[in-house]
């Protein structure tokens, strides 16, 4: 029989290894142990319906209101007879270069007149002719060629000159903010085009689409 | 007793056997525009898609029994839709739309149009026009068409927001 103080002694030791290997083995688990970190998965992307205002919004032109507002235009001028109702289908310069932003919204121009002008070409199916003065530059290269004799002459018939504009669009965007309470901002705006006669300066037809937002202020818009 | 009995019980069940003899309590004529799922589209028509703006519901003695009662409960009134023309020969529709209720109301209004096949003639997205129309009040919605070709018109009208 050992004596009892190495009875103890072999006890701790044994004790003392069960113990060691179990605390290593909680070590080795909690290591494991996910910790509760914020990271959330993004969610895809979606399609959303543009013509509709969404959760999103703020107060500032959103794409619903550039439906809103290119279709109600398009609307006003085909109705028209000064416009659409002429024997000889006048022609149009419809482009944002005379359409001011005098408003504090950012908004790209181009997004309302692009609208109007390919929607409106569609519908009104030869009753309106557009001049497309932006590419004018590119037309003046090629009737250069053709007159010189580096290209033929195509297979439309050839003019004298490119087309003169009969109407020009011009336009303003316009907007008043209003702060409520500290933190509800509202903003007006107001969208005014006219149709301008460029021989006799006149205005042959003209409308206005206003509306008015208000929410809590988005960063984006101030 | 148990004679009287026999007796209230007979003419309870007679008067509950008579009203389940008429198929529906009838009421007046549903509301222009009310719309449920199965509800055909009618060319020349206005049609109130939210349910928030006109509602039918329909209730029965204890959920199942007994003729069914409908109560229509409706924010907006349809009075007139009209087809009218344009100086350049194009369609336009008006529609007059009341609000019945005590506050002012926001609604949305498109019109889809159709040829005279009653063949849709848009085919991109030509938005929502909003209307407010203070309370008790009537406020008008119009749309023209585009296409020389259309000959009906079907409104949409939901409420806006």
């Amino acid at each position: 029989m050992p004596p009892p103080n190495l009875i103890i002694k072999f006890w701790s030791f044994s004790m003392f290894k069960k113990n060691s290997s179990l605390i290593i083995l909680c070590l080795i688990i909690s290591a494991c142990t996910t910790v509760d970190v914020h990271n959330q998965e993004g969610e895809p992307s979606k399609y959303v319906d543009y013509t509709a205002a969404n959760k999103s919004s703020s107060v500032g032109i959103e794409s619903n209101d550039i439906v809103a507002v290119s279709e109600k235009m398009i609307r006003s001028m085909l109705g028209n007879p000064l416009l659409s109702g002429r024997s000889i289908s006048p022609r149009i310069q419809l482009d944002e270069s005379l359409l001011r932003n005098k408003g504090t919204t950012r908004i790209n121009k181009e997004l309302i007149t692009n609208r109007m002008r390919i929607n409106l070409n569609r519908a009104a199916n030869g009753r309106l002719i557009f001049v497309s003065r932006e590419n004018i530059v590119a037309v003046e290269k090629e009737r250069a060629m053709k007159s010189s004799g580096i290209v033929d002459g195509g297979t439309l018939r050839s003019t004298t000159a490119t087309a003169g504009v009969d109407f020009r669009l011009v336009g303003t965007i316009s907007g008043q903010a209003g702060l409520h309470n500290g933190d509800v901002i509202s903003r007006y705006h107001q969208i005014t085009f006219e149709m301008v006669d460029m021989e006799l300066g006149t205005i042959v037809w003209g409308d206005i689409y206003e509306f008015k937002k208000s929410a809590v202020d988005d960063a984006a818009y101030r | 007793m148990k004679k009287y009995l026999f007796i209230l019980s007979t003419i309870l069940l007679a008067s509950f056997l008579s009203g389940c003899s008429q198929p529906v309590v009838k009421l007046k004529e549903p509301p222009v525009g009310l719309t449920d799922k199965n509800t055909k589209t009618e060319m020349n028509s206005v049609r109130v898609i939210d349910d928030n703006l006109i509602k039918q519901d329909e209730s029965k003695f204890l959920g199942r029994f007994g003729p069914s009662h409908k109560k229509v409960k409706t924010k907006i009134v349809i009075e007139k839709q009209a087809l009218t023309i344009t100086r350049t020969g194009l369609k336009e529709v008006i529609v007059s739309i009341r609000n019945q209720t005590d506050s002012p109301l926001q609604v949305e209004g498109s019109v889809s149009w159709f040829d005279s096949n009653e063949l849709p003639l848009s085919h991109y997205g030509t938005g929502w026009q909003k209307i407010f129309i203070p309370a008790k009040s009537t406020r008008t919605f119009r749309e023209s068409a585009t296409n020389t070709t259309a000959e009906y018109y079907v409104v949409d009208i939901k409420e806006g927001g």
